[in-house]
């Protein structure tokens, strides 16, 4: 079984993966353009050009292009669940986690491909419509000083990939997959101020407080991932907490479906 | 079994398989039970039986008979009682199944995979699955002769489409046994035609085919042998001359303004006549050519004189409403030297819905031509 090959074509077969791509970069390249625009009118502090780049939102808990990452890799499980392989081509334990391999691999190189483009996109953009903040940055790429953000940024379009990818699986289903991604953020930020326990002492607010801060619907909530979109997060997380919060939810799930898939009968 | 596994401790892989190949049949069930939900009898009960390399092998029954059940039990779907061996081994522990087994379940009206996707790219996609080059599957699609519509999307292939594309799917790993859940049903007749041609060509290359069928005429057609079902039991294993001369029978059908006067010349020669509704009858024991001379003899003008293969129980429909106590005794006594032990068990059929019940279901069978035969 060439379980990448088998992956490679089923991914360029179906149409979403042509349509999502097109929807992102679109989305961003917009989102994009209102963030210069916004910066020019106000006048004052000119947007944050990591945050043009990316193409941040402060109403969504993850970047566009990570949640169009989810959307594929969800669809990526749906797919073997809505219209199974001729039996038991995937049914031997070894063909399936092969084949989960294949497909995180498949996803993780579309995501990477999906943050890559918008990141190009979203820079012309920013060059055609601010030309002293494209300037700066560029020079600061130029002598070779990337921003950890945008790394950052391309890890956290990644991990949505995966998030969905792997929610589908365990769930079984491609809405389900894409429900675990955006559930994702909202229940990192609890568990991790939980974690790091200064979470108490910046809110300076009892609990409650905190959990209403954590309210989704919030509209100038600052999301935890927030920080890698060049949005000013609420919560000060060190670079490498950042990079605890976009891996774990990636090994939880990762570790949660490895449990079951012995159980299991199909993928 | 013990026999294989002497063999085993003596010699090398290669020769040891080749032993196993000798000793068993590319498909054996054994004891396959399923039962019922919540107290009903069961759906499948203790069915045994092989197919062989070389042969076509039908799994005969009405539909409700246990037949797709027999086929998810073997290969592991569903969970039961009794197993079934493929070359010996029973199907999940087959390395390479695709190479061993090719199966085609589920309808024919359902596309065989995402309704999006091309053909070509579907089926090369799949053949990446089973470990085989793209070059395979373009191959297939020629020989499932589905090349022409190749690059159209799998949303627009109609049932017979589907089943050949499904069959193509099978066909990748290049398996020496196929296992296919009611492939024509649904089918146009060219279609079926192919099918049977494709099957009987299979086996004729050496593989072993089981294939499940509703309709007798279809499996005397196709099978080399066929196993017959009814409501879970097995009720008959045997070869396709003794079913056709035990569950079959020839019939010609003749439709003209006066078979009536022809049904009485074709009883006083000695052939059974049944009227059919209108102007048409089925006459039993006189061939085709013979029942065109004496019409012609007589100056009877005929519509149409045709061949036709019936099941001795014949499929309940529209009949003549009979009293049907009047003729028990007749009935029997018509019972033929042909009627053995085994076409007496396969007979049961449902009665038909709506109809008068008749007393016993072996009556139904010769009822008929007795009772025109005084009518006319």
């Amino acid at each position: 079984m060439h379980a990448l090959t088998y992956e490679r074509r089923r991914l360029s077969g179906v149409r979403s993966s042509w349509l999502v791509p097109v929807v992102v970069l679109g989305a961003s390249a917009v989102v994009a353009v209102l963030t210069v625009r916004q910066g020019a009118a106000a006048g004052s502090p000119a947007a944050d050009p990591l945050r043009v780049l990316t193409a941040g939102l402060p109403l969504l808990p993850l970047p566009i292009a990570a949640l169009g990452a989810g959307v594929v890799g969800a669809l990526s499980a749906g797919h073997e669940f809505r219209h199974p392989a001729p039996l038991a081509l995937l049914r031997p334990l070894r063909r399936r986690l092969a084949l989960l391999l294949a497909k995180l691999v498949t996803v993780g190189v579309f995501a990477g491909l999906l943050g890559v483009g918008t990141l190009v996109l979203d820079a012309v953009v920013l060059h055609l419509g601010h030309h002293t903040a494209a300037a700066r940055l560029e020079a600061a790429v130029l002598h070779g000083h990337v921003p950890v953000a945008l790394g950052g940024y391309l890890a956290l379009v990644v991990a949505g990939g995966w998030i969905g990818l792997l929610g589908a699986v365990l769930l079984r289903s491609a809405a389900a997959g894409m429900l675990v991604l955006i559930m994702v953020p909202v229940l990192v930020e609890p568990v991790a101020s939980a974690l790091l326990g200064s979470g108490a002492a910046r809110g300076g607010g009892d609990g409650v407080l905190r959990w209403h801060r954590f309210f989704p619907v919030d509209g100038t909530h600052a999301w935890l991932y927030g920080a890698l979109s060049g949005l000013h997060s609420g919560t000060t997380v060190s670079d490498a907490g950042l990079a605890v919060a976009v891996a774990a939810p990636v090994l939880m799930l990762l570790l949660a479906y490895l449990v079951l898939l012995p159980r299991r009968s199909a993928l | 079994m013990a026999q294989a596994q002497t063999v085993q401790t003596q010699t090398g892989p290669a020769v040891r398989d080749q032993q196993v190949r000798q000793v068993h049949h590319p498909f054996q069930a054994i004891g396959l039970t399923k039962a019922g939900r919540r107290g009903r009898s069961a759906v499948l009960l203790d069915l045994s039986f092989d197919a062989r390399a070389g042969q076509v092998t039908v799994l005969l029954g009405p539909e409700g008979s246990g037949r797709t059940t027999a086929l998810r039990l073997a290969l592991g779907l569903e969970r039961g009682q009794g197993t079934a061996l493929f070359h010996g081994r029973p199907y999940r522990r087959l390395s390479r199944p695709e190479r061993e087994v090719g199966v085609v379940l589920g309808e024919a009206d359902r596309p065989a995979g995402h309704p999006g996707r091309r053909a070509r790219a579907h089926l090369r996609m799949m053949a990446a699955a089973a470990g085989v080059s793209a070059r395979r599957a373009d191959q297939l699609l020629e020989q499932t002769r589905l090349a022409p519509a190749a690059e159209h999307r799998l949303r627009t292939y109609s049932p017979g489409m589907n089943r050949r594309l499904q069959l193509a799917q099978a066909l990748l790993g290049d398996p020496s046994t196929l296992l296919l859940d009611e492939p024509t049903e649904g089918l146009s007749p060219k279609n079926v035609e192919w099918f049977h041609a494709f099957l009987r060509a299979f086996a004729a290359g050496g593989g072993a085919v089981l294939v499940t069928l509703r309709s007798p005429q279809q499996a005397a057609q196709l099978a080399d042998r066929v196993v017959t079902l009814e409501l879970g039991r097995l009720m008959a294993d045997q070869p396709v001359e003794e079913f056709r001369r035990t569950r079959l029978r020839d019939e010609v059908s003749v439709r003209g303004p006066q078979v009536a006067r022809l049904a009485d010349l074709l009883a006083a020669a000695g052939a059974a006549v049944r009227h059919e509704g209108g102007n048409v009858i089925s006459v039993e024991g006189l061939a085709r050519t013979e029942i065109g001379e004496l019409a012609f003899q007589h100056g009877i003008l005929l519509h149409e004189l045709a061949d036709r293969v019936v099941e001795h129980a014949p499929a309940p429909g529209p009949r003549p409403p009979e009293p049907a106590g009047a003729s028990l005794a007749k009935a029997t006594v018509a019972l033929g030297p042909g009627e053995t032990v085994t076409t007496q068990v396969v007979v049961p059929t449902p009665p038909a819905p709506g109809g008068h019940v008749l007393p016993a279901r072996r009556e139904t069978r010769v009822l008929h031509p007795l009772l025109f035969d005084e009518d006319d």
